[in-house]
């Protein structure tokens, strides 16, 4: 029986300014899928710490380690966002400041928000990264069915969300 | 409202939560970085032999640290792990700190290897026994590369350069850079080194042994992207890797070369005394378009090998072809290699493409058609092949899945007792029910786990008492130990944070901060004489010698101590008017009867 002989390269420069050279994509990409500043920048954070731990594992990745750090990265803002979600912050009632005005925004933050993680990734990489169905099955490792499939729901489930706040609205006025 | 418009809201919506600057994240990311680089505790084993600097001397004694790990388990033992539901054991950290190990293998000859600081350990049993001996770890435990033949046999290496010349230059004149090798015949007891001058680059040195005295070095440089980033636009203005073979016929003593060839990666094997086969790293692979190399007349000369099927070169756009392990022959003539194959932006799902071979490598048979990656989440997939064939795909962090008929059915084992959010850097079955693995335990420590239900529950490896039997003889290398720990001795005083960074993670969680280090550093620092005494912290009525110490301490300690070993190094201060104070220095990560050396104050 032979094997291979263990190869680890440690070539922590290479790794460190791959790395650094990829931070500001992940820090669109932290940004699109929390939609949260203060969040974004502590995943990236939190990614960049992960993935230098994990550079021994970099050789089975090492075509992309650019993608390799990226899938940190969605690994990293998928819990949190499952994290945020078992915990969840406490919503103002709208209605209940003065002066508020509902926006476009509001309602749809609040829609994506309440989607499963893997929707709420599918949703940014779409749209916020504005990677097409292939590209975000690549960058997932998803099969590009599942991909459709859950951008497909993740769209009605915004848009369930949506009328059900409007229908909410009307009844009260 | 239609499909479009929502879309277009959407699009919008994502506009306005895209970050303006990313400068200030990048610059604190930088100092992250920084701070992450510096000299890590899984270093120090290798490098704080001995910390007899007695101003190295550190905090709690050894034996009231362990009870505090022990008893804050809810601090430290973490909980059932997630999206299994396993009733199965947690992850122990306080034993998996007691299994922390720089590198882990499977011996060609079969069994498990690791190196745990200065001690080489082996077993034969998966994991119920180990022997240990010495490793020559300072100096080799940075970018060194181990091959562990059997329990006798192993060899490490490491590519140096003569300061002043850069690893990757190249060359400005011959003899400036060499290739280490050291080598034991008798299980870690005694180790003697080689050194080959070397006048071509080489960023990393594997090694690969058919026999004792046959074995090979592979001084490889990886492919490099493009000015542009890792895209397919630069794939013309990348370079390939390339490799250069060395070639020992008595154990590694001598060494010459014995050939060189574009695309050949660090991932090498020998199928016997002539036969090498060489898998490049995928980045190279899919600039060259060639999966597999061998050679036939033991690495003078290479050829790139078929494997039918596969897409042709150039391959699309970011495409991986890559063989993170393999070949596997089971026999002189049958092997078997997978080949890992990733598409991106195709559409085309990451497959493992599986293929045979009944002639000893010189064709490959397609066996099955490509596998998908069975894992549905966002993983980080690997494909290995151990010795009983399972392929494993790492099924993100919560499971392996593996597959025993070339990809045909897939099992899908959740396992418990690993740690949570956290994939193996390695993992290897050593039968159909016996596994190791090594996984990621704190700031730069790995530690060795172990598996004898197929991967479904695990356990942090327990090295027994085998490191307190390496032979008394086996002192090795005195001069680099106590280079380490007089550089840690100036460090405290220079740089405290350098010095911390040096602390093994069992010393840092002995002191607690680097502000009570540095405290402790500037009490020590105070002192002028010491009562050395040596004894043993299980039974610390037990003292076995007592010697005063002057100025001369690092003479007298090394009269005494077994310099040979890695220490940590644990302090409290008993009597005087000042709080109690004693300094231990006890060997890292050790379970029971231990050795101790104890200064305390006249």
């Amino acid at each position: 029986m032979i094997e291979l002989a263990s190869v680890r390269p440690r070539e922590d420069d290479r790794v460190a300014e791959l790395l650094l050279a990829g931070i500001p994509e992940a820090h669109r990409l932290a940004a699109w899928i929390l939609r949260d500043p203060i969040g974004a920048e502590d995943a990236v954070q939190e990614s960049l710490l992960k993935a230098w731990s994990r550079r021994r594992t970099i050789r089975f990745e090492l075509g992309e380690p650019h993608r390799w750090f990226m899938r940190i990265v969605l690994n990293v803002c998928r819990d949190e966002l499952r994290r945020r979600r078992r915990q969840p912050v406490a919503m103002t009632e709208p209605a209940a400041e003065s002066g508020w005005v509902p926006t476009d925004r509001d309602d749809l933050e609040r829609a994506i928000g309440r989607l499963k993680e893997d929707e709420q990734i599918v949703l940014g990489l779409r749209f916020g990264r504005d990677l097409t169905v292939p590209q975000i099955a690549a960058q997932t490792r998803l099969p590009e069915g599942t991909v459709k499939s859950r951008l497909h729901y993740a769209l009605e489930h915004v848009r369930a969300a949506l009328d059900a706040e409007r229908r909410a609205e009307e009844q009260k006025r | 409202m239609s499909t479009p418009d929502l879309e277009t809201r959407i699009r919008s919506y994502y506009r306005t939560c895209e970050p303006e600057d990313s400068a200030r994240l990048m610059l604190a990311s930088r100092a992250l970085l920084d701070d992450a680089r510096r000299p890590q505790p899984r270093r120090l084993w290798g490098s704080l032999r001995l910390v007899a600097s007695l101003a190295a001397a550190v905090v709690l004694l050894a034996v009231l640290v362990l009870p505090r790990l022990d008893g804050g388990t809810g601090g430290y033992v973490v909980g059932p792990v997630p999206g299994t539901g396993l009733p199965g054991p947690t992850f122990d950290v306080p034993a998996a700190l007691n299994a922390q190990v720089d590198e882990a293998g499977l011996m060609r000859s079969g069994g498990i290897w690791a190196v745990q600081g200065s001690y080489l350990l082996t077993s034969t049993d998966n994991g119920v026994t180990w022997r240990a001996g010495t490793f020559p770890s300072s100096g080799f435990s940075n970018r060194a590369e181990v091959f562990v033949l059997d329990p006798d046999h192993a060899w490490a290496t490491i590519p140096s350069v003569v300061a002043g010349a850069g690893l990757n230059a190249a060359p400005t004149s011959p003899s400036q850079r060499f290739v280490l090798v050291a080598r034991t015949s008798d299980g870690g007891r005694t180790w003697q080194t080689s050194v080959s001058w070397i006048d071509f680059p080489c960023d990393t040195a594997t090694l690969s042994f058919a026999d004792a005295r046959h074995g090979f070095v592979m001084c490889s440089v990886g492919a490099q992207a493009g000015p542009n980033g890792p895209n397919n636009e630069t794939i013309t203005q990348a370079t390939k890797g390339s490799g250069t073979v060395l070639r020992t016929e008595d154990g590694g003593a001598s060494w010459s070369v014995a050939g060189r060839a574009v695309g050949l990666g660090p991932a090498f094997t020998t199928s016997d005394a002539t036969t090498l086969w060489s898998a490049p790293d995928p980045s190279s692979s899919a600039l060259t378009g060639a999966a597999l190399y061998v050679s036939r007349d033991a690495g003078t000369t290479w050829s790139a090998i078929d494997l039918a099927g596969l897409p042709a070169a150039p391959y699309l756009p970011m495409t991986d072809v890559g063989i993170p392990a393999g070949p596997v022959f089971w026999d002189e003539s049958n092997g078997a290699i997978a080949v890992n194959v990733f598409y991106n932006g195709s559409g085309t799902p990451p497959a493992i493409w599986f293929y045979r071979t009944s002639d000893a490598g010189r064709s490959w048979t397609l066996v099955k058609k490509p596998v998908q990656n069975p894992s549905m989440g966002m993983a980080f997939p690997e494909v290995l092949a151990g010795r009983e064939w399972a392929t494993i795909w790492l099924d993100g962090f919560d499971g392996v899945t593996t597959s025993g008929d070339f990809g045909s059915t897939w099992t899908r084992t959740p396992w418990s007792g690993m740690p949570p959010n956290s994939p193996p850097a390695w993992l290897d079955f050593t039968d159909s029910s016996h596994a190791a693995a090594e996984v990621f335990v704190g700031p730069g420590s790995y530690a060795l786990m172990l598996s004898s239900d197929a991967g479904r529950t695990w356990h942090a490896a327990g090295f027994g008492d085998a490191r307190t039997k390496v032979p008394a003889d086996s002192v090795q290398d005195r001069v680099t130990a106590k280079g380490t720990a007089e550089e840690f001795t100036t460090m405290t005083v220079k740089s405290p944070p350098s010095a911390w960074g040096m602390l093994s993670a069992y010393s840092q969680r002995a002191y607690g901060s680097e502000a009570a280090f540095e405290a402790a550093m500037v009490a020590l620092g105070k002192r002028t004489n010491y009562a050395l005494t040596i004894g043993d912290p299980t039974q610390s009525a037990d003292l076995l010698s007592q010697q005063n110490l002057g100025s001369g301490a690092w003479a007298d300690l090394t009269a005494l101590a077994d310099m040979s070993r890695a220490y940590a190094v644990a302090v409290t201060f008993p009597g005087s008017s000042e709080p109690p104070e004693t300094l231990v220095i006890a060997p890292l990560s050790a379970t029971g009867g231990w050795q101790v050396w104890t200064v305390t104050t006249p």
